[in-house]
């Protein structure tokens, strides 16, 4: 052990915080501070070293990217049939399974534990209890490096989130160390600790390593359907947790000069479960790509393992929206049983919500539903779905607004129950502004410098005007 | 190698932080339980379930716990069949190819 002679205790090691995370990732965050409230995004993101087509090459070489595009015409059918005449775009879905690892959460981790390879680091670190496990872990593999995943798994019966489980089976095939933690916030203090512990690099999800390895993504799509249709594509969906797939995907799109393209992002509705709560830990059957995360990320991306979070999806975000756990199983089993292809769950969240925003759009339009995922033993619908039932969860036919979050799973009666629910984002932005103005001790809008507010615009993806029109309002309080 | 038993694949827990020590803002039911972690690796000997022990992990780190499982099994599957969802694919399946058009529609096994 290497805490220094200093006690591991909950208060000392969150007390260390800081030193222990600039230790762990070589970056000085504090170079990136401008003043109260900016920091210099841009800047953190440039930081990596690498362009697009460096990281492009790393990736090639540890068998990430390059996926396929793949046409769903099944799909498209089925929505063109719901659609008013001239309407259904064309459904296409890159089929990020293919990475090694089974996720697009690959390409976050290649780029992470190369680095930490090429600062001499020994092992790397991460706190996930999604497929970003298995990919650190794989990366690892590759490298030679020592890997430890650090997971929320039980409730304080050992009853294990089957999705979890099987992250932590494929952690440990890839070698990794693997400690599974009952529910609890206090996963970061033992991030912390082993960090300390280890020495090791922090694979964190929200460097700009991590964020610029999605990068690549974005630029495939928007490269391949230009060659394919001599357009851009009209809308990119995108499942939204942490903010990361949504930042890198549209920093992607951009490079390959989509700028008009709609980025949209997709949770499962999970509202109203406590994501720090024993009792609701195994209730709910989506352990990412939900409204746990993506509603509070969205609000205050900063609430991570690292002081500024290269995941800013509010800057890129044009729509957000939400479908039900129901949608998405249903949408899991029509990707079976219509396309031939087994994937997801969790990685068919955004293409529940394709599948109406598809019908909302011309015929020649293209749509792109920007990953998949492995499916296997714990993940799969079934397993999911009998271990809601398990718990106590109704499993129903029904329309989406039957669904109830930790009591009813309604899977859609046909194809025309598939509806998404908007978000809107002027609220969340408002919590956002809010949020900020409050830590950095703000009293109000006469007290923001000019570079200030261009700095909140650009933070929430509004224009100047906008954004001075949304500060004005914030101070009446508008609840996200 | 005779009489060198070789180091057992198993899982061991401790509690990481008791009631006491976990931070205030939790929810209640939360609070009420230890922090608790698990973690598999080799150990030496022949301990039983129950003693304490120091596990070799997967990265070569020594870990200190109780024995809770040798030879831990995976306990997540595929689940039992869902009747719903075997029936909403069905019904999709109805709707994209009508029983005319479906191939196959009109072969009956006898």
């Amino acid at each position: 052990m290497s805490h220094a002679g200093r006690g591991t205790d909950y208060a000392g090691v969150m007390a260390r915080k800081g030193e222990i995370l600039r230790t762990a990732c070589g970056i000085d965050y504090e170079e990136f501070r401008r003043g109260r409230l900016e920091f210099d995004y841009d800047g953190l993101m440039g930081s990596t070293g690498y362009d697009l087509d460096e990281i492009a090459a790393i990736q090639t070489g540890c068998k990430v990217g390059n996926t396929a595009l793949l046409e769903l015409p099944n799909l498209t059918r089925l929505a063109r049939a719901l659609a008013p005449p001239g309407y259904g775009a064309r459904i296409l879905m890159k089929d990020e399974a293919a990475n090694a690892s089974g996720s697009f959460k690959a390409r976050r981790a290649s780029l992470s534990v190369w680095e930490a390879k090429r600062a001499g680091y020994a092992g790397v670190v991460a706190a996930t209890s999604g497929n970003y496990g298995a990919a650190v872990a794989s990366m690892a593999a590759m490298r030679g490096l020592e890997c430890l995943i650090v997971q929320e798994t039980f409730d304080s019966r050992g009853v294990g989130q089957p999705e979890i489980l099987e992250k932590a089976r494929a952690c440990e095939a890839y070698g990794a160390e693997v400690w599974q933690l009952t529910v609890g916030p206090e996963l970061f203090y033992v991030h912390l600790l082993l960090l300390e512990e280890t020495g090791y690099f922090n694979a964190s999800l929200y460097t700009p390593f991590s964020v610029a390895g999605i990068e690549t993504l974005g630029r495939e799509i928007g490269e391949e359907v230009l060659a394919l249709t001599g357009r851009p594509p009209a809308a990119v969906l995108t499942t939204h947790a942490g903010g990361g797939n949504v930042t890198g995907t549209a920093r992607g799109l951009l490079a390959a000069g989509c700028g008009d393209t709609t980025v949209i992002g997709v949770s499962v509705d999970l509202r109203g479960l406590r994501m720090d709560s024993d009792l609701d830990f195994n209730r709910k059957s989506f352990t990412t790509g939900h409204t746990g995360f993506g509603v509070p990320f969205l609000m205050n991306p900063d609430r991570v393992d690292v002081p500024y979070n290269a995941a800013r999806p509010l800057r890129y975000l044009d729509r957000y929206v939400m479908v039900t756990q129901g949608a998405v199983f249903y949408m899991t089993q029509l990707l079976a049983g219509l396309e031939g292809l087994e994937r997801g769950p969790t990685g068919n969240t955004s293409l529940a919500a394709a599948f109406k925003v598809a019908q909302e759009l011309p015929a020649d339009d293209v749509v792109v539903v920007q990953e998949t995922e492995y499916t296997g033993a714990g993940k799969h619908p079934t397993a999911q779905l009998s271990f809601a039932r398990d718990n106590g969860v109704r499993v129903v036919r029904g329309a989406p607004r039957e669904n109830v979050p930790g009591s009813v799973i309604a899977i859609p009666r046909d194809p025309g129950d598939l509806e998404y629910e908007e978000v809107d984002l002027r609220k969340i932005r408002a919590a956002y502004l809010r949020g900020q103005l409050s830590r950095a001790g703000v009293t109000g809008l006469s007290d923001l410098t000019t570079s200030e507010v261009s700095y909140l615009a650009a933070e929430i993806g509004l224009s100047e005007a906008e954004c001075t029109l949304l500060l004005g309002e914030t101070a009446s309080a508008i609840s996200p | 190698m005779d009489g060198i038993q070789r180091p057992r694949w198993v899982e061991v827990g401790f509690v990481v932080l008791r009631p006491d020590q976990r931070p205030p803002d939790l929810p209640p039911e939360t609070r009420a339980v230890p922090y608790y972690a698990r973690v598999k690796g080799f150990v030496a000997g022949t301990p039983a379930v129950g003693d304490t022990v120091e596990i070799e992990t997967l990265a070569g780190r020594t870990i200190r716990g109780e024995l809770l499982q040798i030879d831990p099994p995976f306990t997540h599957d595929f689940g039992r069949p869902v009747q719903e969802l075997v029936e909403a694919g069905r019904d999709a399946d109805r709707l994209l190819w009508p029983e005319t058009d479906r191939p196959g529609a009109d072969q009956v096994r006898s």
